[in-house]
């Protein structure tokens, strides 16, 4: 065979290979440029301070529908007794040591969660809900500092002669502590009286002076709304935080004359959503506290705070 | 046409016209097949896209149409319900004796995996009757919820409420329930006495989320419901639109006509098929990105590609053998005229390729062997011409003519014959000049008869008293030109054959003539003669050449010089009988001074 031919035949050959490599990868192609699904979910543990399932019921539902979304498996750790700082560092080893593609961490004691994580070398993204220590920028929360504000703008307006009770026994918990500290300085500022305490039981009562008394917590308002008939046979008025069925349905019966609530769904919603983000590496920015609403108990039935206090389940 | 554009056509027109047989047809084909099938694929492509988005279309008003008959179907049950309770237990019952609790419950049972309660109020909002639960809340006013007002509002009409939570009941179990209210003007009797009242009845919301959950569009469509103002019904992301971490189109949509719509949404190009429900006035709206229709025409594309580049390497692959087929057996004969050319002799013609190609090749092959065996008479003749040519050489200096001559001017000197021997030995001389001739091959007629009158003398001298020598020539035709050295030697026959064998004195003579386009040159003898056979036979191939005595060259030389340089038509013709003597004819064509000078100049002799 010429050199000529020989040179034609390789040229027609590779012209040939060339088009069978465009076909082959165009049949194929769709499936190339095809979104790809995640193949395993992402897990992410959550460690909560408290089992009480009717505190966490509006937060769980948003976040069940972001694990839905975002294709992730949540894993829900509490301690067996409310608040125990110790147990729930416990939790939070045993997952770290374990391993998981991210962690929300609805802390007891910042401090103390804060210097545990110090000691692990590599850390899974973490997302703090309700309240984080300093270093830490992924904080799903709402304003602290506005509920105690909005609080205590709303008391000095209706009972300006009052004294205060502040009902705050998680002295270790920032967010609240924020709250608290808020609350107070706006009370002091109005004129009003204000103390602290960190247990209903032996509450004294001024006889001087009507009290109001108000919670910072959505536990502690709980709790305060359960007790208040046997802490006093007035009918003190009361303030919370929250957005609890329990909470509502106090507000309903005028237990609470008015709460603090932002929207819990919304909070569950965006921890999961921040978590599942930034254990696929995608760049996520720390969001802004979440707004804050003050419900009346004559406001209870409005369109937005039904929207807000009752979320649509399904 | 701007500059640079005719420069690529000209280079482009350059570049096609050095391009080979095979280049062409495979780029030509391969491009008109690629445009066909691109235009083919661009159209079916096309074609399929508009009716694939046709069919989605389609399939979306097909699937809304079907959940909207199912939540028609629904809230038409519960209005049958309020219907049943209102037509045949309340209108008929006087509220002062009877009891419609019965009823309620009963009707209540029958649709509880629908309904939340019913409940019957007066003008006053004064619950009348209700189930299940039968004791308001503390702080419930059924006058402020809209669906009281409303219904006694429009007193015609059933009312549905937007989703709310239930602000009615007491319950422990079920506090803040979602429900859908259906509301209705009824008239109630009180001992005879017919006065205004409201009929409520709680829907579970979760039926109609029942409904509209579990539908499916192509690729993250979705379906949702609004009122008749745009609040939002069901949304299967409800909730993050009420915590405000999601937006939806919802009232613009209200605004919709039903059909298909297409709208861009926080920068989402999105199909909006809108459908009323019946009595409602909702809207059953569904959502399907576009970019889903665009995907299936992107598979499409992609597809189209794929049967482009399939049908590109089926084309290219068939047109490189069909013009391999074509070409390769055009490009062997190329290759095989060229080594041709260059002198090569045994070159092979293929056989291979199309009908055409191989009667290319047969014709090339034909030619070829005409041209070799043309080159091998040429060859042959140019042979025979310098053997003949070398005879005449050779005949040129004769020495037996040349001595015998001599040898006669010898003992004419020593006899006293000094004319003589002058005579001789001029015409000695000017017959060896004219033999000469300074090489040309042809002469003026006149040189040549004078050649022939010279041979004579010297032979009429030698033979003397044996013939006598006449020459009857035109003179007109004295300035044609004549092939040299060819009667001489007829003459030298004459003599030697025809006269040999008499004592009688004959006569030899020349006549030159034309007649029509050629010149003839009669030598005839009266001598003895010859038999005409014998006299054909001279002039053939088949007898030998014999040698002579004289100069040397024979009828046969003159013969083949004359047809070889001027033709077979032109030659010798010989008449002869016994006793009569012979007539040898020379037949030669009409020949100028310039035609023999071109012939002097080595071209071929062509015969005008």
């Amino acid at each position: 065979m010429s050199r000529s031919k020989k040179r034609r035949n390789v040229v027609e050959f590779s012209i040939l290979l060339f088009l069978f490599f465009l076909v082959v990868i165009s049949l194929f192609g769709a499936d190339m440029f095809r979104p790809k699904k995640q193949s395993n979910p992402i897990e992410i543990s959550i460690i909560m301070r408290e089992q009480d399932n009717a505190l966490w019921a509006n937060a769980r539902l948003g976040m069940e529908q972001a694990a839905q979304n975002y294709h992730a498996e949540l894993r829900l750790l509490a301690p067996s007794s409310a608040n125990d700082t110790q147990e729930q560092k416990a939790l939070l080893e045993r997952e770290l040591t374990g391993g998981t593609d991210a962690m929300v961490i609805i802390a007891t004691d910042t401090e103390e969660i804060s210097a545990m994580l110090n000691t692990f070398d590599a850390l899974p993204p973490i997302i703090f809900y309700e309240s984080s220590p300093t270093e830490y920028d992924f904080l799903i929360s709402p304003d602290n500092a506005s509920i105690g504000t909005i609080l205590a703008e709303e008391i000095s307006l209706v009972y300006p002669s009052h004294h205060v009770i502040i009902y705050h026994p998680f002295t270790e918990n920032s967010g609240v502590c924020l709250r608290v500290e808020a609350c107070e300085d706006l009370l002091l500022s109005s004129g009003m009286t204000v103390s602290i305490v960190n247990e209903l039981e032996n509450l004294s009562f001024s006889s001087e002076k009507e009290t109001v008394i108000a919670a910072l917590d959505p536990s502690s308002t709980q709790e305060l709304v359960s007790k208040k008939k046997t802490l006093s046979s007035a009918n003190f008025p009361c303030y919370g935080v929250g957005a609890t069925s329990v909470i509502a349905a106090a507000l309903e019966r005028g237990d609470l004359d008015a709460i603090c609530a932002w929207s819990e769904y919304a909070a569950g919603y965006l921890a999961i959503e921040q978590a599942a983000n930034l254990a696929l590496q995608k760049k996520q920015q720390p969001l802004s506290p979440l707004s804050v609403t003050l419900v009346r108990k004559e406001e209870l039935y409005e369109t937005n705070n039904q929207k807000l206090l009752f979320p649509v389940a399904k | 046409m701007p500059d640079f554009l005719r420069q690529l056509v000209r280079k482009t027109s350059m570049k096609y016209r050095k391009m080979s047989i095979q280049a062409i047809i495979s780029i030509t084909f391969t491009a008109v097949a690629v445009i066909g099938i691109t235009f083919i694929s661009l159209s079916l492509v096309w074609r399929f896209s508009s009716e694939a988005d046709l069919q989605q279309r389609s399939a979306n008003q097909r699937l809304l149409s079907q959940v909207n008959s199912n939540l028609d179907n629904y809230l038409r049950q519960i209005m049958q319900v309020s219907d049943t309770m209102y037509y045949r237990v309340i209108k008929n019952a006087d509220l002062s004796s009877d009891n419609m609790q019965q009823s309620f419950n009963l009707l209540y049972e029958e649709n509880r995996n629908s309904l939340v309660s019913i409940a019957l109020f007066d003008r006053q909002s004064n619950l009348i009757a209700a189930t299940p639960l039968s004791s308001l809340k503390e702080h419930a006013n059924p006058a402020q919820q809209s669906w009281f007002p409303v219904a006694l509002q429009r007193v015609e009409n059933l009312h549905f409420s937007n989703p709310h939570v239930q602000n009615l009941f007491d319950d422990s179990t079920h506090p803040f329930r979602w429900v859908v209210s259906l509301s209705r003007h009824v008239q109630l009797t009180t001992d005879g006495q017919i006065h205004d009242g409201v009929l409520l009845l709680d829907i579970n919301f979760s039926g109609i989320e029942h409904i509209c959950r579990d539908v499916e569009f192509e690729k993250n469509g979705y379906l949702y419901l609004i009122s008749n103002d745009g609040e939002i019904i069901y949304h299967p992301n409800q909730q993050l639109i009420y915590a405000n971490l999601l937006k939806e189109n919802n009232l613009v949509a209200a605004a919709y006509p039903d059909g298909t719509h297409e709208e861009i949404f926080e920068t989402a190009k999105r199909l909006v098929t809108v459908k009323t429900v019946g009595y409602t006035g909702w809207k059953l709206v569904s959502v399907v990105p576009i970019e889903s229709t665009f995907q299936n025409s992107r598979q499409m594309i992609l597809f189209g590609i794929s049967l482009l580049c399939f049908s590109a390497f089926l084309m290219a692959f068939l047109n490189f053998r069909i013009s391999a087929y074509i070409s390769d057996p055009i490009r062997q004969l190329e290759h095989s005229v060229r080594q041709l050319e260059s002198g090569k002799e045994d070159v092979e013609f293929s056989q291979a390729g199309s009908f055409e190609v191989q009667r290319l090749s047969h014709a090339i092959r034909s030619t070829v062997s005409t041209m070799r065996h043309l080159a091998d008479d040429i060859i042959e003749q140019e042979g025979q011409k310098r053997l003949l040519e070398l005879e005449i050489l050779q005949s040129q200096i004769n020495p037996h003519f040349l001595y015998n001559t001599l040898d006669s001017v010898i003992w004419m000197i020593e006899a006293g014959r000094h004319q003589e021997a002058i005579l001789m030995v001029t015409a000695l001389a000017r017959l060896f000049r004219i033999s000469l001739s300074k090489g040309n091959h042809l002469i003026p007629l006149s040189n040549e008869l004078e050649h022939a009158k010279n041979y004579m003398t010297i032979q009429s001298i030698r033979y003397k008293n044996k013939f006598t020598f006449q020459i009857d020539a035109d003179p007109s035709l004295n300035y044609l030109y004549t092939l040299k050295l060819i009667i001489q030697p007829l003459l030298e026959n004459a003599i030697y054959h025809g006269l040999s064998e008499t004592d009688e004195e004959s006569i030899i003579s020349i006549a030159t003539y034309q007649k029509e386009n050629e010149l003839f040159i009669d030598v005839k003898d009266t001598g003895f003669g010859m038999t005409q056979e014998f006299a054909q036979s001279l002039l053939d191939n088949v007898t030998p050449t014999t040698q002579t005595k004289g100069s040397g060259m024979g009828l046969k030389n003159v013969h083949q010089r004359i047809r070889l340089t001027f033709g077979e038509e032109y030659g010798l013709s010989i008449f002869s009988q016994p006793d009569k003597g012979t007539l040898v004819r020379i037949t030669l064509p009409l020949i100028s001074q310039e035609e023999a000078k071109k012939h002097s100049e080595g071209g071929f002799y062509v015969p005008q």
